[in-house]
């Protein structure tokens, strides 16, 4: 844990290189107890910045091909970011999630699964919003506006532009247990997330 | 990665797989235009003629196609919607096989695993409306009827498929599009899965999953 809060600071400190960074609504996240950081997903920067900029230590979800290098293998798991597999379904990783959350803390995770293309956001991830279902955590919206055009997927270099990262309202959803009814409810769900963070874009001006 | 990447055909004169790599962006093959990326994610394109326009590149990722077609239409296959061996797409590629897995720890904890590729392998890929064919250089071929195929999704500058069963194959496209391929083979899939009944597929990672035709919601 003696990692997490240095990358916190050293990020705060010299972001300011790059751009701007605007922060808004951090009184919506809860000081302590099992929350779900549920953002959008525009960057490679994203999980850097959200985790930086957020007062809590967030335990993030992330594609395992990113512990390919030895270095990333030693340095994830160290700034709380765990491996979801692709192209199955990862029970570890869903494991994972309750079990952090079980344990009182954050957790994080991009719900359209994969950075946008053209910034614009994506549909949800349904394995996602099963998850939500079936912890029953109140979920925290994240807009994060602006990080698409300090690195966009389709080009390796950084450009200085302002960031906006807007922490939403708690949404709650009800536990659901039963496969059945988290498939039932996933429509709603999606309906719901989704909408807020297309709010919280607006409200970005992006 | 690459602003083809972004752009899998021409916005301007709508040729599909059109740009290629040029000096400072891409070009388009087929009008002449090029394209580079200017302040934030603004793309510039300069016409032939000398003239610029300067978009953000959401404005022109919208100017696109709403999915490709098989190579050489217009529109959507017709004979493809049964399958068919009608080609989409083809092009050089460098292949990685998943050659198996590799478990992640922190201290003594488990946290989960990760597939561990193996070499790049020159070859070409072909997609069909029936099916994804590998020749690689080295005469080893492979061929991944759609039906089988059980995930899809481009993973940076690359595109992967989970073959039914089969570990993960990565396909990186030194000369094309890492999108255009993605969504070729999304569309191809679609078109194969309303053939054979299947429905309308909702998700492609984790897994292909549809919906069967007439579900509401």
């Amino acid at each position: 844990m003696i990692l997490y809060p240095l990358f916190q600071w050293t990020v705060r400190t010299f972001w300011h290189a790059i751009g701007p960074v605007e922060i808004r609504g951090l009184e919506h996240v809860p000081a302590s107890g099992p929350v779900l950081v549920i953002a959008n997903h525009q960057s490679i920067l994203d999980p850097i910045l959200i985790q930086s900029f957020c007062p809590r230590p967030i335990h993030t979800m992330a594609k395992s091909t990113q512990y390919a290098s030895p270095i990333m293998r030693r340095l994830l798991p160290r700034l709380l970011a765990f491996p979801v597999r692709r192209y199955q379904v990862d029970p570890q990783a869903v494991r994972n999630v309750l079990r952090h959350l079980r344990q009182g803390d954050a957790v994080g995770i991009y719900i359209e699964g994969e950075r946008s293309w053209d910034g614009r956001l994506q549909p949800p991830r349904l394995g996602t919003l099963r998850v939500i279902l079936k912890s029953g955590a109140p979920v925290v919206p994240v807009a994060i506006a602006g990080s698409y055009d300090v690195w966009p997927r389709w080009h390796r270099g950084i450009h200085r532009a302002p960031v906006r990262i807007t922490f939403g309202s708690p949404l709650r959803f009800p536990r659901l247990d039963r496969r059945r009814d988290r498939d039932a409810a996933l429509d709603d769900t999606a309906a719901t997330i989704m909408g807020a963070l297309r709010r919280l874009l607006e409200g970005s001006g992006r | 990665m690459a602003i083809r990447d972004l752009l899998w055909a021409c916005p301007l004169c709508g040729s599909v797989g059109g740009l290629a790599r040029s000096r400072g962006g891409d070009a388009c093959r087929t009008c002449g235009a090029s394209f580079r990326r200017v302040s934030g994610s603004a793309i510039q394109a300069r016409l032939p003629d000398g003239r610029v326009q300067t978009r953000p590149s959401a404005e022109w990722a919208a100017a696109l196609p709403p999915e490709p077609s098989p190579a050489g239409e217009g529109g959507r296959d017709p004979a493809g919607r049964a399958g068919g061996d009608r080609l989409w797409r083809r092009d050089r590629v460098l292949a990685r096989f998943a050659l198996g897995d590799e478990p992640i720890r922190l201290g003594g904890e488990f946290l989960g695993t990760m597939e561990r590729l193996g070499p790049k392998r020159p070859g070409e890929l072909a997609l069909t409306g029936a099916a994804l064919e590998l020749r690689l250089d080295d005469g080893e071929v492979h061929r991944w009827p759609l039906e089988e195929l059980s995930a899809l999704q481009a993973s940076s500058g690359t595109v992967q498929i989970r073959p039914r069963g089969r570990p993960i194959v990565s396909f990186a496209f030194p000369d094309s599009s890492a999108r255009l391929w993605e969504e070729s083979i999304a569309a191809a899939l679609r078109v194969r899965w309303r053939g054979l009944g299947r429905g309308e597929i909702v998700e492609f990672q984790p897994r292909i999953v549809g919906r069967p035709a007439g579900r509401v919601g």
